[in-house]
This record gives C-alpha cells, structure tokens and sequence, in this order.
C-alpha cells in the first residue's frame, strides 16, 4: 500500500506538468522536398501520428514521438511513388516506420528551440538536432526545416550512393498545429 | 470471280505487314535511343531519366507485338519464298528471319529482366498509361542484372547486324537476282 502511495506521489506532478497535445490533422503537414535529376520532388507523410506532451512553462520537459507510416509517403508521381517503398529506399515491406523521439528541447528565443532527438529510418537510428519555432496559441503551431542526409540511414545506397540522380539532403518540413488534449 | 484460296498468296496478311513496319520502326527507335544513353558520357540528367523510361515504355509495347506477331505467324502461314531463289538463299532467309525472331524477343525480354533486377526499384510506367510489373523476386538481385545487361547489350549488336543484313538481302535480291521482295511487304503491287 505505502509502495503505491509512494509511486503515486513519484508520478502525480509529472502528469500535471506534462500536458497532452494533439495534431489538427487538417491544419498540419510533414512533407518532404529533394531534387530527382536537378529537378525538385515534394511529396508528403500522409499517415503520421503524434504523442506530444508539452508544458508551456518548462518547455525543456517537453516529450515527443512523432511516428511516420512511410508507405504513406506519396509525392503525386506514380513512378516516385512506385519506387520510394522498394526495397533499396524506405523498404517499407521491411521497414514500415519512420520515428522520431525528442531527447531534449532547449528555449532559445520566445518563439525559437532548439530539439535534438533521434530520427529511426529503415533499421538505422541517429541523434539528429534542429531548430524550429514555436507559435500561436490554440492551435500552438509548429514548424521546422530539417535536412537530412539520406545516405545516413541508407536510403538509395545501391541505386545512387554518389546522388548523381538524387540529392543527398531531402528536407524534412514539418508544421504541426497542435491543441492541448481536452478529456483529460 | 477468281478463287484466291487456292492460289499461293504473293504477301504477307496485312496485319504481319502492319506489324512488320511498326516494329522495325519502333525497334530503331529503341536501339538509337539505346545506344544514345549507353555511350553519350554527358547527357543531362533529366533528358537521360527521360529518354530510359521512354525506352522501357516503348520495349513493353514491342514485346506485346512480338508476342503478337508470333502468333499470328503461326496461325497465318507466310506467303511461300519466290521459287527462283536458290536452296541456299532459302536456308539463308529462314535462318535470318529466325535469329531477327530471336533478337526481337531476346531484346525486351532482357530489358525486362535488367529492369525487375535493378536496385533502383524504379517502376516501369508505360507511357505514363499504366504500370508494367516487374518479374518479381529479381529486385536487387547483381548477378541477374548484370546477366541480362550483358545479354541486352550484345544481342542489340547482332539485332544490328541482322537487320543490316536483312536490307542487304533485300538489295541483292533485287540487284542480283532480280527479284522484288518488298511487294511481299506491302510497298508495290504483286505480279499475279
């Protein structure tokens, strides 16, 4: 019984610090961009989900996990699409998620961070650290450019280790509007 | 009223002659565009990407009317060699028209294979019309794809000798022996 109260006492100001987030789906995007023979591709995750906790006071306890389905990866173009989930990119057969998890956020301006966390593509994970910004308020939105080098987590390796074809860096541009978790 | 059944035929059906033209047509196509992307060391990109699914694209096609023209011969007999031709020139243009057979089938068919073996995992999209599958369980496979691209390469080099050949048969057999085969191709009329 003491257990209990004790653990109870150990969890209960870490649940009301952190306060859930949810995505606005409609109001929120995880796309991509990269050039295919020097020409830009711009495609979207159309299947993501998002577990956010977030404190607006201690914005360095914030959490975050934002798992990406990469069979929902879709550009428009039937020939990229017919290729990103093959064997030698996502293998999603494979491979079917992309995560990410914040380790740490750090304040920088009123609407500026810094987050590092680690990015898993395919069974490569590797700590990644960008900036992004911070804005709004019921929806709190959020947006960011990262660039990622997709020879890191061996994506098109065989096709085109030299990116003669496609560029290394695919961008990752994210903007999630988010609004605090209600029934809670 | 003539009875035309019992008379040898002097040419071809026309859907052979039809066939005949559009894949030889379609079969310079492929290997000028072939040999382009092969030896053009700085070909832009974009118009390389380009030019290669285009090639896969019209190889799907040529494959179909090999596949049709194959049947078609073997339901619609040829019209007979002139009988003024000698026993060798006979043999000569059986065996020629078999290894032009072979070379059009070898070609898409390795094509085909090169590009289900491919790392690249590219799709072929035909004509932006719609998707041709990949021979499944090839993807990635170097051996395979190393294989077909040899087969590929040197069987586009003797297609390109067969069909030099096969013009020069007709220029001899017109020059030489005086015979006109292009009738049979539809190009001219038939002497009855």
């Amino acid at each position: 019984m003491i257990k209990y109260l004790l653990l109870g006492l150990l969890i209960a100001p870490s649940l009301a610090l952190a306060q859930p987030y949810d995505v606005i789906k409609d109001q929120s995007v995880i796309g991509f961009s990269g050039t295919h023979t020097g020409k830009e591709f711009k495609g979207e995750f159309e299947d993501y989900t998002a577990e956010i906790d977030y404190d607006t006071d201690k914005p360095d306890s914030a959490s975050a996990i934002v798992t990406m389905d990469v069979r929902g990866a879709k550009t428009g173009n039937a020939m990229y699409d017919g290729t990103l989930p093959s064997a030698d990119w996502f293998d999603a057969g494979q491979y079917p998620q992309a995560v990410f998890e914040l380790t740490s956020m750090e304040k920088i301006t009123e609407t500026t961070f810094k987050a590092t966390g680690d990015l898993t593509i395919r069974d490569v994970t590797k700590p990644i650290l960008f900036e992004f910004t911070l804005q709004g308020n019921n929806p709190l939105i959020m947006t960011a450019d990262v660039p990622v080098n997709r020879l890191d987590y061996n994506i098109g390796t065989a096709s085109d280790e030299k990116a003669e074809w496609v560029s290394k860096i695919i961008m990752i541009h994210i903007k999630l509007a988010v609004m605090p978790r209600k029934d809670v | 009223m003539p009875n035309n059944v019992d008379q040898p035929r002097m040419r071809y059906s026309i859907a052979a002659i039809i066939l005949h033209w559009i894949m030889g047509v379609g079969f310079l196509l492929m290997l000028g565009s072939g040999l382009t992307f092969e030896n053009w060391d700085n070909m832009p990109q974009d118009l390389k990407f380009n030019v290669i699914q285009w090639h896969k694209s019209l190889g799907v096609l040529l494959l179909c009317a090999v596949a049709l023209r194959l049947v078609l011969r073997f339901i619609i007999k040829p019209p007979s060699l002139p009988a003024k031709l000698s026993n060798l020139d006979k043999i000569a243009a059986k065996a020629g028209h078999w290894a032009l057979y072979a070379a059009m089938i070898i070609m898409p068919v390795s094509g085909w294979i090169m590009v289900s073996s491919s790392s690249y995992g590219l799709p072929t999209i035909v004509f932006n019309w719609f998707e041709w599958p990949h021979i499944p369980d090839l993807a990635g496979n170097r051996e395979i794809r190393q294989l077909s691209g040899g087969t590929h390469e040197y069987t586009a080099y003797i297609f390109i000798g067969l069909i030099a050949l096969h013009i020069a048969a007709v220029v001899k057999h017109y020059i030489i022996d005086r015979i006109n085969l292009l009738p049979r191709m539809g190009i001219g009329k038939t002497k009855s």
